[in-house]
């Protein structure tokens, strides 16, 4: 009854037919529309309690471009066995394999690009985020605030850098400071803890930027920065450690299910079984329900670009700033989430992220629209800041579900499976904790059907620190260089990047033989030459520690070649 | 270990100095960063280098050649494979702090000499958008791929910018077997030597297009397509006038940065316009002790040059005497002029300057007045910013030293 | 006609005509120049520079040049050429690599000074 008023509303608002049926999961919709965010929208229209949606209304005349398959084709996982597979190495995948190796169970994680975290996982701010603009009773809040609360200690544990930084949200209005104050109510009856508002002369003293328009802010201590990328590495170099097999270049095809079990999983590198499939897919997480005859929620994908700023550039910051709502500004149309100002882990400043709807899952280009968009909103905190200041941009794309909320479950129709979808913003913040609760879920999936899982006596949940030879003091660097003088060997000039540094992360049992995949470890090439000068010796490098030939070494996923092939052969 | 002299970088600049340094009597340690001397000139491999200096037209490796033979004839100490990672100024010295494979070392010295080159601008700093796929490099990226890694970064290829290095590059890539499809140029007048436009593009028959740029690249894993641009005159793109072109390999010859890092580390003041310190006619930056020359003080055109002010620097850098500065002002359509300030406690007679127009100019005038008094005057045919025009201005003629103006006017 | 002389970076903008008496040119700032506007249109010609392959540590690629100028006509014939050269030792500055080319006497030698490093 309520699905068809639904529809009503939606024609007389849209005015668009929409076919809409449920079971006990799911609405599903079909029908067809002009615009994408229109199909988007209407999408949310039919959100209800206890409810997913699974949109399949299309956006005329378009064409969805195929996925993007990986080049290579071998039979390295035919005929094996696993106890796990989790599909997808970005934070989600990478955090839950490491979880499951605490466990004396076999542990496989499939990612079809060429390295780990290279969807989203690769491209956002690297927020740690304190939660405070959630809401209750959603897995997001649940997950978020359990997450940030690990996150001191799992970085320590991984070897990571993790600053606890704070966050102010600044406010242009006194009625706007005021409305803050069921902001702090709230925070505090959701556990997370010292979030309190500021007066103006805090804030002005405390970021002088903001100093002209400031009238109060909201301050978040337990807000932190992270490297996304290297605390994704970090997660699957510690799983690698502890036994898991990570099979990169590897995309799952299809899926065979027999009664409520999936019981061959192909890709292009094979076919095998495993006893428990963890769906960690992203924005492909849909497809693999799909795949295993489960699909019960969609992900829409949804793109943000963040710029990253010369961190000598005038007028920024000293930390995370972002500009609250404002009641000058609240009759702007823009598609932009919260968001501002982050000085990165690194001491860089990103300024973003944007948030457009895309019917596309994989389009990491920029736009100018995006890239003027976010300079225009977020500089909004840091007026003094020009243009001039952008030193690179990127763009990522996030999974949310129709729901807007983490999807953490064991499916309900295929007992072998467990979804963990719809994992956006602030999913890298929740991972340390929803890893966890995977685990266990897996666990006792395993259990079921088998004998009871064991604990992993030999789990080290230590991963040795990468040395950071320009961190050390003299006299460590210098004993460093005497026991191998690769790390006296300076390659990327501009980060003050060894030799020995790079050859560290190529050699490390997870390993990495891209162009980028070295710049996401080591920061080689991330500079303000931007791997002009040492992009060609890094590929020397890969070549030689693989024994292939430099034309061999790629950017990044297999066809991304630096070259097409040795001169005097073309 | 304490020198006389330290020079940082051991391109063409860094080795003029040095051997300059040491034949003035300084005991010399010479800090490079890669494992062989020449900087840029090793990859450098087409010709026409040396021309003013030498009457010959050298390869780049030939003529770093004949420097690297020149200091091997001193008792210069070379440290390769060296970075600097530190320099603190210590009881009126510099304490240098670089590793190596040795390890941690450290020296001493009255007077640094930076010689670090300069970079070269990147895919972000022009706003293209698009793809993250490979085979966009930079045109020194490009020639290091080509010269020293031998592998071709395309064989279909797009250049961006019309400076020297994107033209050698048109070339070089077409002698290897690629097809450049057009080197394409934001400006309505072409950035490099017209020699060059000559010898690499028409004898190629290379198309080149000016007032056009990249706005965006196509490519799922490579390079496949890129999208060009007409640009108004503050160019910026114009609508409506975007143009698919199919290319594997895009190269950027979008400009040249000075390296200022060291510079900026010893709080030298940097002249805005040609991104380098700020120099007397000596090379002697605003910090006393502190020399900077070739690339890094601006960017030269042709190596000779580069040459020249790092023997300036290393021969001022034996010296030793108390500075009185004077500002060099610039007047009219100069991009700029080199030096920036005169120190007329030391030789003034034969001091070199070095210059740019602004635009592309006819018939023009230059003249250096002190105190209103004029001791120097040329009258130029033709001026192109991309051709930088030296000149030797003696200082000693004119009656007073207070107010030095160089001025570009019409003739 | 107009032409620029590529000779040295100079570039200077050239006058050809051709008249009775035979090529005038004018504009030049040198000697150089007159001599490069008549090669142009009677035999023109150029030197060449470019890189052989090597197996010698640290040198996958060498580069060369022609010692003198060969003509305009023959540049990717002698590119084919190269693509036949592999150096198989670390060979001084200057070296010949192949001689008397096209019956000029015009020589491809190597321009990089080949050493051991330790890269």
């Amino acid at each position: 009854m309520k699905l068809q008023k639904t529809v009503k509303a939606v024609k007389k608002k849209y005015g668009i037919d929409v076919v809409a049926r449920e079971d006990d999961r799911s609405i599903f919709l079909s029908g067809e529309c002009n615009s994408w965010d229109t199909v988007v929208a209407i999408g949310k229209e039919f959100v209800t309690e206890g409810k997913h949606v699974v949109n399949d209304i299309r956006l005329a005349g378009y064409q969805p471009k195929p996925e993007r398959l990986p080049l290579l084709k071998d039979d390295k996982l035919e005929g094996t066995s696993w106890d796990v597979v989790v599909i997808g190495g970005g934070i989600s995948g990478c955090s839950v394999a490491r979880e499951l190796t605490r466990y004396n169970i076999s542990v496989l994680l499939v990612e079809k690009h060429s390295d780990v975290a290279r969807g989203a996982s690769g491209a956002n701010d690297g927020m740690v985020h304190a939660g405070i603009d959630l809401k209750h009773k959603c897995l997001k809040l649940k997950y978020g605030v359990a997450g940030n609360a690990l996150y001191a200690d799992v970085c320590r544990e991984l070897g990571v850098d993790f600053r606890r930084s704070g966050q102010y949200v600044v406010f242009d209005s006194r009625l706007v400071t005021l409305l803050a104050r069921s902001t702090v109510k709230r925070s505090r009856k959701h556990g997370i803890s010292g979030v309190r508002t500021v007066g103006k002369r805090e804030i002005c003293t405390a970021e002088p930027c903001v100093k002209d328009f400031a009238k109060g802010a909201l301050y978040a201590p337990s807000t932190g920065v992270v490297s996304p990328y290297q605390l994704t590495v970090a997660y699957a170099e510690n799983a690698v450690q502890n036994g898991a097999t990570v099979s990169l270049d590897t995309a799952v095809l299809s899926m065979e299910r027999r009664d409520d079990r999936i019981v061959n999983i192909v890709t292009n590198r094979g076919s095998f079984s495993a006893r428990c499939v963890v769906n960690c897919a992203g924005v492909f997480a849909d497809k693999i329900a799909q795949m295993a005859s489960d699909r019960y929620f969609s992900i829409h994908p949804r793109k943000g670009t963040d710029l990253l700023l010369d961190p000598k550039a005038d007028g920024l910051p000293n930390g995370n700033i972002s500009m609250g709502p404002s009641v000058k500004s609240s009759h702007e149309h823009t598609n932009t989430k919260g968001g501002g100002v982050i000085r990165t882990v690194d001491g860089n400043y990103l300024l973003g992220p944007d948030a457009v709807e895309t019917p596309e899952r994989e389009d990491v280009g920029t736009e100018k629209s995006s890239v003027d968009g976010v300079f225009a909103k977020q500089s909004r905190v840091c007026p003094s800041l020009s243009k001039g200041s952008v030193i690179a941009y990127f763009a990522g794309v996030r999974a949310p579900t129709y729901e807007e909320d983490f999807l953490i479950e064991r499916s309900s129709k295929v007992r072998n499976l467990v979804h963990v979808a719809g994992i956006q913003s602030p999913g890298l913040t929740a991972a340390p904790a929803f890893s966890k609760d995977v685990a266990q879920m897996v666990k006792e999936c395993l259990e079921e059907s088998g004998d009871m899982v064991e604990l992993n006596d030999s789990f080290d949940p230590v991963r040795p620190k990468p040395v950071r030879a320009k961190n050390l003091t003299d006299s460590h660097r210098d004993e460093l260089i005497k026991q191998d003088p690769d790390y006296g060997k300076i390659v990327c000039r501009c980060e003050e990047i060894s030799l020995g540094e790079i050859k560290q992360a190529i050699r490390n049992p997870l390993g990495v033989h891209t162009i980028d995949g070295v710049k996401r470890r080591v920061r080689a090439g991330m500079g303000r030459c931007q791997g002009g000068f040492c992009m060609p010796i890094i590929t020397r490098v890969i070549a030689e520690e693989l024994g292939i030939d430099p034309s061999e070494v790629t950017k990044d996923d297999g066809g991304s070649n630096i070259a097409v092939g040795r001169i005097k052969e073309i | 270990m304490k020198y006389d002299v330290v020079v940082i970088g051991g391109g063409p600049a860094g080795l003029a100095s040095a051997v300059k340094a040491w034949q003035g009597g300084a005991s010399v340690l010479l800090i490079e960063r890669e494992a062989k001397l020449g900087g840029i000139l090793k990859q450098c491999i087409h010709d026409g280098f040396g021309v003013v200096r030498f009457g010959e037209k050298l390869s780049g490796p030939e003529y770093a050649d004949r420097f690297v033979r020149a200091l091997k004839e001193t008792n210069v100490q070379v440290s390769l494979l060296s970075f600097v990672t530190r320099i603190i100024k210590q009881d009126n010295m510099y304490v240098i702090t670089y590793v190596c494979k040795e390890g941690v070392q450290t020296v001493q010295c009255d007077r640094i000499i930076l010689a670090t080159g300069c970079r070269e601008r990147t895919r972000n700093g022009i706003f293209i958008n698009g793809d993250r796929c490979a085979g966009v490099y930079t045109a020194g990226s490009a020639q290091n791929l080509v010269n020293m890694l031998g592998v071709m970064p395309g064989k279909r290829v797009v250049i961006l910018g019309s400076g020297d290095i994107g033209l050698i590059m048109a070339r070089r890539l077409t002698l290897e077997g690629a097809k450049v499809v057009g080197v394409y140029e934001a400006k309505p007048t072409p950035s490099g030597l017209t020699r060059n436009i000559h010898q690499c593009l028409k004898d190629f028959d290379i198309p080149m297009y000016l007032s056009s740029t990249v706005t965006r690249v196509f490519g799922k894993t490579r390079l496949e397509r890129v999208e060009i641009c007409k640009v108004d005159e503050h160019m910026r793109p114009i609508a409506g006038t975007e143009e698919i072109v199919e290319a594997d390999c895009l190269v950027l010859a979008v400009g040249l940065i000075p390296e200022n890092e060291i510079a900026r580390d010893l709080n030298v003041p940097i002249d805005g316009k040609t991104k380098g310190a700020i120099v007397d006619q000596n090379c002697q930056t605003l910090v006393d002790g502190v020399y900077a020359c070739g690339n890094a003080l601006h960017v030269n055109d042709l190596v000779d040059y580069v040459s020249e002010s790092g023997e300036t620097a290393g021969a001022s850098a034996v010296k030793n005497h108390k500075r009185d500065l004077r500002e060099i002002k610039t007047v009219g359509k100069l991009l700029y002029a080199v030096p920036q300030r005169l120190d007329v406690n030391s030789d003034v007679d034969g001091v070199i300057m070095y210059f740019r127009a602004s635009e592309e100019l006819s018939d023009q005038r230059i003249t250096v007045r002190a105190d209103g008094e004029t001791v120097f005057t040329k009258v130029y045919g033709k001026l192109l910013p991309p051709e930088m025009e030296r000149i030797s201005v003696d200082f000693s003629k004119a009656k007073s030293l207070g107010e030095i103006t160089v001025t570009l006017e019409d003739k | 006609m107009q032409m620029v002389c590529i000779v040295c970076p100079n570039g200077c903008r050239l006058n050809v005509e051709q008249t009775e008496e035979g090529i005038v040119v004018s504009g030049q700032r040198c000697k150089r120049g007159e001599a490069f506007a008549i090669g142009e249109l009677t035999d023109p010609k150029r030197s060449v520079t470019s890189s052989v392959r090597t197996t010698v540590k640290g040198y996958p690629v060498v580069s060369v040049k022609t010692d003198g100028e060969i003509p305009k006509s023959k540049i990717f014939e002698l590119m084919d050429m190269l693509k036949n050269v592999t150096l198989h030792e670390p060979l001084p500055i200057g070296s010949v690599v192949i001689g008397n080319l096209f019956g000029t006497g015009v020589n491809v030698i190597t321009t990089t000074q080949m050493e051991e490093t330790d890269e």
